[in-house]
């Protein structure tokens, strides 16, 4: 055995021997993994600083396609089309106050006055969608219940009715909807919605006389007892999806009588339709602030992020500019008011200032008061993507590839006086009438201007090519620390397997050592392929129990309610020990989040002392795939996440580090720098721990109340995320969960 | 003890998982997707074919249905015409396939047993008897068999294929199952298996050459000249093993016994050969006449054979089907002018072809692996791939575990093969759902994948030949040590 030794000493002498050619990229890639924990820190803190930047790099607006040609025609909506509006208003009204049922007023007011001027018409009926958290078929769609119509109450039955307008000529085969969502208040109409629906009504009556129409036009008055977008996904999915609903003749009969009173036959339940929607628009009049000027808000958000295309906002913005209106988007307060903001607000009105003294062009003009407003307009825009509930009913829409837009008109004046109305009237009707004329010229879809973008104002916005590049910032830094690690790993293997397993296994006594260096390769090669495996192994049920976790709050839900159901016949408490259901759910929830992973990483064979690279390695390496694809679905979700995420990973390794590593070489190389930058990646991986960060968000929404009632949010916005799909609640449990985990597994391992 | 947990507890939890993602609805969210079905596997075709066999029509009238007529009997009426949503249809429907999964990692289980038999024969053979020794010394671990076995029951490939409707799962067994044959010696059970596998996806025609050097060959081995090399060493060997009493003693021991082994070299006869060969043709020849029978039978005269061929093998060539999918061919032959479409089909079909030869004479002491390369690049060049063929060669890659365990870029191309399953649909989704994106999207990740299948092959391939150098290495150090430890034994005995 001592021959063989000798003889590999000999054959590795001639390798030392033999000089190695050197590679440009590979001496390239060393020098970049030797310095990756410096390079990420740049890279990190120059995309978090290109963030904040965005503001400044914003461009401004501009109509891409051609054919919308805003406001190239003159208006008809005159003074005298405000008047009959107010006319129409008051007959509504009349109308509303002498019926008992005032969904029913709104909708004989609506099919008589849109039969006078001869539009088809119809009731479309639909019931609210059922809550969340009762299916357990997760991956299919949910199950379309059998609508007993007998048995609907009022309560659930939403009825949307809908205009059409023929375009006399244009073949009908596509059409611009309309939207104005309503909603009775104890069955009074507040003045703000009476205003929506005859505004909507004398639009409609001047479309009907129009002759410029090149498509139809569809008006929706959404019954939004529920909520506007309900009402109108519902109404997109019946057009676009017809289901099959055999009515028995009683049945039809009843929902008749029910809904109708003498307006036309019963083919006034029959769903018409119109051809492809070219675009949506919902307005909606707001009372706002008394003495406050009128203002347009414009929502565009839909679910998940995604926004109609940009022309559609720039035609709006471009109109109500030559209009003269206020238009505006929604913002932060809160952000608007930062001390912090407005302090960086003035370096960079500074900076732009210097760098136009250094050189012409390189200036900007930015004060520091319309950065803190484009930088909160560009929170607001990015938590809405975040979030990924569509902001109104404009995200209905989206889910069918069409282009819409919310215009909440907000009115500060006295919404009864009859001058205040017309006034109204007049200046947001030529603004409608105006989108209308545009989209009426599109000669295909939108397609031209950009889909992923954020608003900094109505007037700018950051296209994805700008931010995408903090992102990409950011991101870079994981496959870094993953290739660091990656030739960590293998170095360790080159030096050679007792050279190793001392770096890597300091308390074994290496008796294997003699026997291994004849194999030198393969036997390390098994090292290595065994450290893999355990890391797998590691990586992948922390993996799946995240999908379990992320599946779980249907059955923690049910759980809760046989668990009440058992504990009310009992006794006849029904909060149990103070918490109500829903914070109960929560809690279970979080204790079986929070403790399931320690468990199962408790039942998992031992980890040796230099898993934690492979499992660090995979950890990146999951972490970038996740984020990678998260920012192709939701952006904002991928920016926040990789925020969060990036040191949280990047920043762990075993916490036994810092107090001592018992080889005396690796005592050598720790400096005590070197261990205050361990201690400080610590605590950066405990702060982005999911226990740490729930505990935060859980005392953000405290606000004075009990910690029960926070729960009970928290579980309400679980509610939301899942209801409406959110790509945020899916990044959360399968992205950040145990990506964090795994870090927390690597600080004790 | 240990392997006979993994076998029981892998293969019930296996069944568990299929059962589970079953009844919580995977069908319905599956059943569309084009990474898991194709126009030839997809089993809502397969319901319309039988609905339409039932009619008393042609199934393959209206190009609903391109498989086999076979499979029509076979599954049709199990799955019925799909309307039934409830539990226990969903099981029964189910059934079928979670069955044929668990025979394919049994099977692939067996090899693998076989292929560590043939692995630690080979080495005492070549006297590298260390190499032999550290395996042995973890008599717990895994052996290759279970590990296959686990890869391919728990690959989420194997699980989205068994569970979303599609027939892959049957015809990855049809040819794991002749693969199985070949190696251990079955004649029949491979010319069959080979036999209808070919029929169900045409592709497997290609493993013939690997079922014929398993056959005749025997199991993976190292190269011939390997065996030649040590043979002339071993002789050193038994002169050694005169002087007795030594600290090698046992090592010897073994390396004694493997130099009568030598004798049966696993070649054959040139004659014996030859009986291989012709009852592998008779049983594959016996097979394909009561496959082609049966066809006619279950056609029950709704169609022709000819028909048939048309529709199936046929329709795999031409491509008719454009639909996107994870392969290159949807793309490139939308775009194609008609008239150079035929050019450049047999372009993108010879690629396979051509790709045949050289690495049948760069690896035909290594059948398994020579298999597990052709269904990769089947794989990569097929008209209509699915995430089934990815199931079938990682499964069989994994029977290779050996010589793979230095594969390199081991890491990127695990990440690769996670970002693909995970950003391929969500382009689609990008491009067909959302609007936002394009073609390009989607076609992007297709080159993605195929990058990531093609650095698979070469990396493997290297690797593999990396490892037989290396085994030469091991034989010729082995063999200047025992020299230098034969000559100061003999001073010691003159002294």
């Amino acid at each position: 055995m001592d021959t063989c030794c000798s003889t590999m000493a000999a054959m590795a002498d001639a390798t030392t021997v033999r000089k190695p050619r050197v590679r440009a990229l590979r001496w390239l890639a060393g020098i970049v993994i030797r310095y990756s924990q410096i390079m990420s820190g740049i890279c990190y803190t120059a995309g978090l600083i290109t963030v904040f930047l965005l503001p400044v790099l914003s461009k401004p607006t501009y109509i891409s396609e051609n054919a919308l040609m805003p406001g190239s025609a003159n208006s008809v909506f005159t003074p005298k089309s405000a008047t009959d509006a107010r006319l129409i208003a008051e007959e509504l009204h009349n109308m509303v106050a002498e019926s008992s049922d005032g969904y029913m007023a709104v909708r004989k007011w609506a099919i008589n006055r849109m039969s006078a001027i001869g539009a088809d018409f119809y009731l479309h009926t639909f019931t609210h969608r059922e809550k969340p958290f009762t299916s357990m078929r997760f991956f299919s769609s949910p199950q379309q219940m059998p609508r007993n119509w007998n048995s609907t109450r009022d309560g659930d039955l939403g009825v949307n009715t809908v205009g059409i307008i023929k375009a006399p000529r244009a073949e009908g085969n596509e059409a611009v909807v309309l939207v104005t969502p309503f909603t009775l208040d104890g069955g009074k109409l507040s003045s703000a919605d009476k205003l929506t629906l005859s505004f909507g009504m004398a639009l409609f009556e001047l479309y009907g006389s129009a002759n410029w129409l090149a498509r139809d036009v569809i008006w929706v008055l959404a019954d939004a007892r529920c909520d506007s977008h309900t009402a109108v996904a519902a109404w997109l999915e019946e057009y676009h999806e017809p289901k099959l609903h055999f009515l028995s003749a009683a049945e039809l009969a009843h929902l008749y009588g029910q809904i109708t009173d003498g307006m036309g036959d019963a083919s006034v339940l029959e769903f018409k339709r119109a051809g492809f929607i070219s675009a949506g628009l919902v307005f909606q009049v707001s009372a706002g602030n008394r003495g406050q000027v009128d203002s347009i808000k414009v929502s565009a958000e839909g679910p998940n992020g995604q926004m109609p295309n940009l022309d559609l906002i720039n035609i709006i913005n471009t109109l109500a500019q030559w209009r003269r209106l206020n238009i505006h988007l929604d913002d932060i307060i809160g952000v608007r008011e930062s001390a912090l903001l407005r302090g960086l607000g003035g370096v960079i009105e500074n900076i732009g200032y210097i760098a136009g003294k250094v050189h012409g062009d390189w200036g900007f003009v930015m004060s520091a008061s319309s950065y803190v407003e484009s930088f909160a307009t560009l929170c607001a825009s990015f938590l809405n993507q975040a979030i990924g509930r569509s902001t109104g009913a404009h995200g209905a829409f989206r889910d069918y590839q069409i282009d819409a837009v919310t215009l909440n008109m907000f009115a500060g004046g006295d919404l009864e006086s009859s001058s205040y109305q017309i006034d109204l009237f007049t200046r947001y009707g030529r603004l409608v009438e105006g989108v209308m004329r545009s989209v009426n010229n599109l000669l295909e879809k939108f397609h031209q201007s950009f889909f992923l973008y954020l608003l900094c104002s109505p007037s700018k916005f950051v296209s994805v090519g700008l931010y995408m590049i903090p992102l990409g910032l950011l991101l870079i830094t994981l496959p870094l620390g993953a290739a660091a690690l990656n030739s960590a790993l293998n170095k360790a293997d080159e030096i050679g397997p007792t050279s190793d397993s001392q770096v890597l296994n300091p308390h074994s006594t290496n008796a294997s050592i003699p026997k291994s260096t004849t194999t030198k390769v393969v036997g390390e090669s098994k090292e290595n392929a065994g450290r893999w495996r355990r890391a797998i192994l590691v990586v992948s049920v922390v993996q799946l129990l995240a999908f379990v976790i992320a599946l779980l709050p249907p059955i923690v839900s049910s759980f809760v309610d046989i668990l009440e159901t058992s504990l009310a016949s009992s006794t006849t408490s029904t909060p149990v020990g103070g918490f109500t259901s829903a914070s109960l759910r929560m809690l279970l929830w979080a204790v079986v989040a929070l403790v399931s992973p320690f468990v199962a990483l408790s039942f998992l064979p031992s980890a040796e002392p230099g898993d934690w690279m492979a499992v660090k390695a995979l950890v990146l390496g999951i972490s970038t795939i996740g984020l990678v694809v998260m920012s192709q679905v939701d952006f904002a979700v991928s920016l926040i996440g990789a925020v969060v995420l990036v040191p949280t990973c990047l920043c762990t390794s075993p916490m036994r580090d810092i107090w001592g590593s018992s080889t005396k070489a690796q005592q050598k190389e720790q400096s005590f720098l070197g261990r205050i930058s361990l201690f400080l990646g610590i605590i950066v991986t405990i702060l982005g721990s999911p226990p740490v960060l729930l505990a935060a968000v859980a005392a953000f929404l405290l606000d004075n109340s009990h910690w029960i009632v926070s729960f009970e949010r928290l579980w309400e916005w679980t509610e939301l995320l899942w209801s409406g799909g959110s790509a945020l609640y899916i990044f959360i449990m399968i992205v950040y969960l145990p990506s964090s985990y795994l870090s927390i597994y690597i600080l004790f391992s | 003890m240990a392997k006979w947990w993994v076998v029981w507890g892998g293969g019930t939890l296996g069944i568990c998982v299929r059962f589970l993602l079953v009844v919580m609805g995977s069908l319905s969210l599956l059943d569309r997707r084009v990474e898991v079905v194709s126009p030839v596997t997809s089993l809502s075709r397969l319901a319309e074919g039988y609905w339409l066999k039932e009619y008393g029509k042609s199934p393959y009238a209206g190009s609903a249905y391109h498989g086999s007529p076979l499979l029509l009997s076979l599954i049709g009426p199990v799955i019925g015409d799909r309307q039934d949503t409830s539990i226990g249809y969903l099981l029964c429907s189910c059934s079928l396939f979670v069955v044929a999964d668990l025979m394919s990692a049994l099977l692939l289980r067996s090899t693998g047993k076989l292929l560590e038999h043939g692995h630690s024969k080979h080495l005492q053979l070549l006297g590298l008897t260390n190499l032999l020794r550290e395996k042995t010394d973890r008599k717990d671990k895994l052996g290759i068999g279970d590990i296959s076995f686990l890869v391919y029951l728990f690959n989420p490939f194997t699980i989205a294929v068994c569970v979303g409707g599609s027939t892959s799962s049957i015809e990855n067994m049809l040819i794991i199952l002749s693969l199985y044959g070949a190696a251990a010696g079955k004649v029949p059970l491979a010319g069959f298996g080979w036999a209808m596998a070919t029929h169900l996806s045409m592709y497997p025609v290609f493993l013939i050459i690997p079922i014929y050097y398993l056959l005749t060959n025997g199991l993976d081995s190292p190269p011939n000249k390997l065996f030649e090399l040590a043979k002339s060493v071993e002789p050193a060997a038994k002169e050694d093993s005169c002087h007795g009493k030594d600290a090698n003693d046992s090592y010897l021991q073994s390396s004694k016994s493997s130099s009568k082994g030598l004798q049966t070299t696993p070649m054959l006869s040139s004659r014996r050969k030859w009986v291989v060969i012709s009852k592998l043709v008779f049983w594959s020849a016996i097979s394909w006449v009561c496959i082609l029978r049966l066809c006619k039978v279950a056609l029950l005269g709704r169609s022709s054979l000819i028909t048939m061929w048309l529709e199936t093998h046929k329709y795999m060539l031409t491509v008719d089907d454009l639909t996107p999918n994870l392969g290159l061919f949807w793309y490139f032959f939308t775009e194609v002018f008609d008239f150079f479409r035929n050019f450049f089909l047999m372009v993108f079909h010879a690629n396979i072809a051509f790709m045949v030869p050289p690495l049948t004479i760069r690896l035909r002491h290594r059948p398994i692996f020579l298999a597990f390369i052709l269904t990769a690049i089947c794989s990569m060049i097929k008209s209509y791939p699915t995430v089934g063929d990815a199931a079938l060669y990682i499964g069989l890659m994994a029977l290779c575990v050996h010589e793979l365990s230095e594969l390199k870029y081991f890491y990127l191309l695990l990440n690769g093969y996670i970002l693909i399953s995970v950003l391929g649909p969500v382009m689609y989704n990008l491009w067909i759902f959302r609007g936002t994106g394009n073609a390009n999207f989607y076609f992007a990740t297709n080159l993605v994948y195929a990058t990531l299948q093609t650095v698979l092959i070469v990396e493997s391939v290297s690797t593999v030949i990396g490892y037989d150098k290396h085994l030469l290495k091991e034989i010729k150090l082995h063999s200047s040590n025992k020299s230098s430890q034969l000559h100061p034994k003999s001073m010691e005995v003159s002294a």
